[in-house]
């Protein structure tokens, strides 16, 4: 027993050896960065610009005409009911529904070359790039059953969400600064969830995947905005009584106003 | 930034904590100042006004119905301190009115819950609005109306002679001496639960509705109505809002805070203005500004809208 277990540390420690050795040879990096590590969102907040910075190392080579880049910033999952309106009796009700599960809240993407360009239609599934590569899974199997209705609620999901600026209508690009420093700018409407945010980065060159980097971006409510939520989460009962009381405040208040006229 | 294209609103936006939504808090705030201004001029609460607006805005059904119910705290008691001073409230009625709506407004916080769970809330909320403002709204544009064209005629509204019979065969009767009546309490109990369900479902008080029923199936004084129909309103939006507030959390304070504020500037100007407006022509106004109210609602219900989806985030 003994012997077999030093046999397999030996082993471990050949293949140990072996793995840098096999990637050694000169491959290009990407590293990033981002201005802000994380996004307040106070009373005042009306949205937030993201800029990520790049740079790849290419270890002294000059970077090829192939090589492409691509910053990925995905919101935390969610799960939606996308509902349809129907004209029932004259009136327009909610008639169906198909609740969409593990969809990011948000979504956007960059990209220094049309992805098509990139990387294989695979590669791309693979790694979340661009909007077609979504899955829109469903809570209930059966719901994916039907193709055509399916399909519908799923278009309708991503129309309106691109008007609320969850999703894009197309990838950005990167601007390139230099030879080999990049920035990725994008913007995040007001009504994002809070949570912790993806920052993906992505090197290709020739179609291959060869580097791949992850950030995590943090959405938080902060100051005022987040006492009064943790409050109304955590203390419940407290949070009711400070509506008594301000209500009360303002109603007294407003009583002694019309008295005095 | 030059390559910023973030949107250059002239309002100024508020970030809502509990909702997570950014409303315009100038929006917000008239929206209050009008609220308040009606019930100075009219002695309505208002909420037929806000919820439906709140919803417009953007800000969810759930939200807007509980975030009201603060802000109804605060217009009922300023309204019920004034009538307590005049001696215009009968307690014990108000009181065994209060048994019904305590059972109403539990009651209407499970069919909310239940309507939102099937995804109509908004549906049935905006077809309730469409019913009673369309019904009060003509029923007072009719009367105004009629008392603009035949001024003499103001005689003291009381009770129908088909409610009085039907009062004398109910059981469990009760005085109530401040009211000078000897009815029922099944009635007022009745009464009570309507008004509950007002406040938890629609997160309005619902004295457009009780006034008339008190003193028509009642027989109440109408000098005692208003006073009173707003002591309950006070105790049973006071529930409504802790309900609210513990079993969903869709009670935004820092929202309920603009709208009482704005109401609170708009009673003060309403105040100023009630010597320009009053009596029919006053009426009149009201009738006009429930039906636009309505018409509105009536439209996003009726006719067919642009988009035919709607999506709703539930965790």
């Amino acid at each position: 027993m003994r012997h077999a277990l030093m046999c397999l540390y030996i082993f471990l420690l050949l293949i140990g050896c072996y793995i840098p050795k096999a990637h050694a040879a000169p491959d290009s990096q990407i590293v990033i960065d981002m201005a802000n590590e994380s996004v307040d969102v106070t009373t005042g907040f009306s949205g937030s610009h993201i800029v990520v910075f790049g740079s790849i190392d290419t270890k002294g080579q000059e970077a090829a005409a192939s090589t492409g880049v691509v910053i990925l910033l995905k919101g935390p999952d969610s799960s939606v009911i996308v509902r349809k309106k129907d004209e029932v009796a004259g009136m327009w009700l909610n008639s169906d529904s198909i609740e969409f599960k593990n969809i990011p809240h948000f979504y956007d993407y960059a990209t220094s070359m049309p992805e098509k360009d990139m990387a294989s239609q695979q590669t791309l599934t693979e790694n979340e790039i661009g909007l077609n590569t979504l899955m829109f899974d469903t809570e209930d199997r059966d719901d994916r059953e039907d193709t055509q209705r399916y399909r519908l609620f799923q278009e309708a999901l991503i129309r309106i969400w691109q008007q609320e600026g969850n999703l894009p209508l197309a990838g950005k690009q990167i601007k390139f600064i230099g030879n080999n420093l990049f920035r990725a700018d994008f913007n995040l409407p007001a009504n994002i969830p809070t949570g912790l945010y993806q920052v993906e980065a992505f090197l290709f060159e020739k179609g291959k995947l060869i580097d791949k980097r992850e950030r995590v971006l943090e959405v938080r409510q902060a100051g005022l905005s987040a006492l009064i939520n943790h409050y109304a989460h955590s203390y419940s009962l407290l949070y009711a009584l400070i509506g008594y009381a301000m209500a009360i405040g303002i109603g007294v208040l407003s009583a002694h106003l019309a008295r005095r006229r | 930034m030059p390559f910023s294209t973030e949107r250059h609103s002239s309002f100024m936006e508020i970030y809502l904590p509990v909702a997570e939504m950014a409303v315009s808090f100038e929006v917000i705030l008239g929206l209050g100042v009008a609220v308040g201004m009606l019930s100075s001029i009219f002695g309505v609460g208002g909420g037929f006004l806000s919820t439906p607006f709140l919803v417009f805005l953007g800000v969810p059904a759930s939200f807007a119905v509980g975030t009201q119910a603060v802000q109804l705290i605060s217009s009922s008691l300023s309204g019920v301190l004034g009538h307590w001073r005049k001696g215009n409230v009968d307690f014990k009625l108000g009181s065994v009115m209060l048994g019904g709506s305590f059972v109403g407004t539990v009651l209407g916080i499970l069919i909310f819950k239940l309507l939102q769970y099937t995804g109509q809330i908004d549906v049935v909320i905006n077809a309730l609005y469409v019913l009673f403002l369309g019904t009060i709204g003509s029923m007072m544009l009719y009367e105004s109306f009629k008392a603009i064209l035949k001024k003499n005629h103001t005689s003291e509204p009381k009770q129908s002679r088909f409610w009085t019979r039907v009062m004398h065969g109910l059981p469990y009767t009760m005085t109530f001496p401040r009211s000078n009546l000897c009815i029922s309490v099944i009635v007022p109990i009745a009464l009570g639960v309507i008004g509950g369900l007002m406040v938890s479902v629609l997160g309005i008080g619902g004295g457009f509705l009780l006034v008339p029923a008190m003193i028509y199936i009642l027989g109440m004084p109408s000098s005692l109505v208003v006073g009173t129909s707003m002591f309950q309103i006070l105790i049973t939006t006071s529930l409504s809002a802790l309900l609210h507030i513990l079993s969903n959390n869709t009670v935004d304070l820092l929202l309920a805070f603009i709208l009482m504020v704005g109401a609170l500037i708009g009673g003060q100007i309403g105040v100023r203005l009630t010597k320009f407006i009053k009596g029919a022509p006053a009426r009149l106004a009201l009738a006009i500004i429930l039906l636009s109210v309505c018409f509105m609602l009536w439209e996003s219900l009726f006719i067919e809208p642009v988009e035919h989806f709607t999506t709703e985030v539930v965790e």
